[in-house]
């Protein structure tokens, strides 16, 4: 339904996926306890490839597959920032989000 | 593994909220268990650093001669706010009301606090349970006629734990506050935010920021101001620049409207870049150091978004509840209170062994009757509504204008932005009728006057 192909065309001007880890990775010095499950889920039926989270996600970890669905980029959720955008942007409600699992994920201290 | 399997409360959660309600109920004697997906409580926190001094202190007798007060107390106390999109100057400078009352507010590094306060409630007797996520709550048989009841958790490692009280202070996207159904999240109801902290000398900072430490008849806080912007309409981003030079950081954050960034198309990476860019003149040589995000609640913040906030056996604390006032930067003051106020409940339910619905509903009785749920706790967000917020902004535009001109046209970056100064600090302190040395100064604002004196009334409230 409404799939969008060839999103490097349609969004190669946008602010999203890898540009946005360039941007973020050198500050992105929260340290981190490895997350141990996929604790956002994408439900790849329910997907209409409009890419929301892949050109929103603050640390670029969506990316869109060649079929135009919303997937995981390699790395997958390492830099996840549990922030809940995606789940709100999702405009199908394809993305059940949790956070992660207890004990793991971002840390955040500074001083 | 929790050590028993049923407490008299479980609290989800060891943010403000969850750490007041566990510390109260602790030192009356109930067997409480606090929960927290972290390991350690306050390394998950995001935002939300004011705390009101007197409320944090009733509840955490010996919060400011901890160690972490240092961190609390010195902070650029004031706020302006400015357009920056201002063709029209529609809003013009503005001074934040929450800055109204810094004599009562501290700012924190939540990190750092929220680990002592939850340790101040362990040593009452609080059992911690940390590192672990709770994923849902455990109803009670439904019985014909009566309303469900909530009388455990269940964690991530499939625990199932029972309470005969549940506080929910889990924050935002609270799991439970959606496996309960009591509260609602509109999607185009969301805020994004997303902060940076830039390290800087403490020295340079109180120079850039205008510091100065202990004026005649002050606080001998340091006074500073900090920049706060909001766009031509505050759904569409607002931001501001904090220095606390005690850290030897400045913290940059950045709030855009979640439906407008969908409408246009803007990852918020570009949205910072172009803000960062118009801050150079107080970051520049900064060094970005640390940053966070997250999805929050939207300036429409009247009318909480709960459709109640208890249900027998289980009540919503805090962010959990959406009773954050992002207006005011207020949430995790409303959370201590709301914390401690169901802790004193479930002592008395306890006591009289009543567990009964109408025991609960008191808990919603009771913060409404507070200043949570008092409107004057609000004046910003009805003038927001009704258009008086904008004759506020204009009146103290003129007063602070005043202020600049006569007194420090030879400030550093009064050419920048002429208003940023000290004077404008006896100005806010005089709002709130601590001192008036620029009293003729003040002339042209007695409108914000007025509702700025409301603050001392929710002080007073607060105290009490």
């Amino acid at each position: 339904m409404g799939r969008r192909y060839n999103t490097d065309i349609l969004y190669g001007n946008q602010l999203a996926g890898a540009k946005v880890r360039a941007i973020v990775e050198p500050i992105l010095v929260m340290s981190e306890t490895p997350k141990t499950e996929e604790h956002i889920k994408i439900d790849q039926e329910k997907c209409n490839g409009c890419g929301r989270c892949y050109r929103l996600c603050p640390t670029g970890s969506y990316e869109m597959t060649p079929e135009g669905i919303a997937d995981w980029r390699s790395y997958g959720m390492t830099h996840c920032g549990e922030c809940g955008l995606c789940r709100y942007v999702c405009p199908v409600d394809a993305i059940d989000w949790n956070y992660p699992q207890g004990g793991t994920g971002i840390i955040h201290h500074w001083s | 593994m929790p050590k028993k399997d049923s407490y008299d409360l479980i609290v989800v959660g060891a943010g403000p909220g969850g750490a007041s309600a566990a510390i109260i109920a602790a030192k009356a004697g109930l067997d409480v268990l606090l929960v927290e997906r972290a390991t350690v409580p306050g390394e998950k926190n995001m935002s939300g650093s004011v705390l009101f001094r007197e409320l944090t202190e009733s509840i955490f007798p010996g919060f400011q001669a901890a160690s972490i007060h240092d961190t609390a107390s010195s902070f650029a106390s004031l706020a302006i706010k400015w357009s920056i999109d201002n063709d029209e100057k529609e809003y013009g400078v503005h001074a934040g009301v929450g800055s109204a009352v810094m004599d009562h507010q501290i700012i924190v590094d939540r990190s750092v606090a929220d680990a002592w306060c939850a340790q101040e409630a362990v040593n009452a007797g609080a059992e911690p349970l940390y590192a672990t996520r709770v994923d849902d709550v455990i109803w009670e048989k439904p019985i014909p006629g009566g309303m469900p009841r909530v009388i455990g958790i269940v964690t991530d490692k499939g625990e199932r734990i029972y309470g005969k009280a549940v506080a929910d202070a889990s924050g935002l996207h609270s799991n439970l506050a959606r496996k309960t159904g009591l509260v609602r999240y509109p999607k185009d109801k969301f805020q994004f935010a997303v902060k940076m902290i830039f390290e800087l000398p403490a020295d340079e900072i109180r120079r850039r920021f205008g510091f100065w430490t202990g004026a005649s008849g002050l606080p001998t806080y340091d006074w500073g101001l900090t920049p706060v912007y909001f766009g031509s309409n505050p759904d569409f981003y607002a931001a501001h620049c904090n220095a606390i030079p005690d850290e030897n950081v400045i913290e940059v954050v950045l709030y855009s409207n979640l439906t407008e960034m969908i409408e246009a198309d803007t990852n918020i990476w570009q949205r910072m870049q172009w803000f960062l860019e118009t801050q150079k003149h107080w970051l520049e040589g900064a060094k970005p150091i640390h940053v966070n995000f997250h999805a929050l609640n939207t300036f429409d913040i009247v009318g909480y978004q709960f459709e109640s906030s208890y249900l027998p056996g289980y009540v919503l604390i805090g962010d959990a509840g959406g009773f954050a006032n992002p207006v005011e930067s207020w949430g995790a003051n409303v959370a201590q209170y709301q914390g401690r106020l169901f802790a004193e409940l479930v002592a008395e339910m306890k006591e009289n062994n009543d567990w009964s619905e109408a025991a609960f509903a008191r808990y919603e009785e009771g913060w409404k009757n507070s200043f949570v749920g008092d409107d004057d706790i609000s004046p910003m967000c009805y003038m927001f509504r009704d258009g008086t917020f904008k004759q506020l902004w204009l009146s103290l535009d003129e007063a602070v204008s005043a202020a600049v001109a006569l007194k420090f046209t030879n400030h550093p970056y009064c050419e920048i932005l002429p208003a940023f100064g000290p004077p404008f600090a006896p100005f806010m302190a005089k709002a709130v009728g601590l001192v008036s040395p620029l009293a003729p100064l003040v002339k042209g604002a007695e409108h914000g006057l007025a509702k700025l004196k409301d603050i001392t009334n929710i002080v007073q409230k607060i105290k009490d």
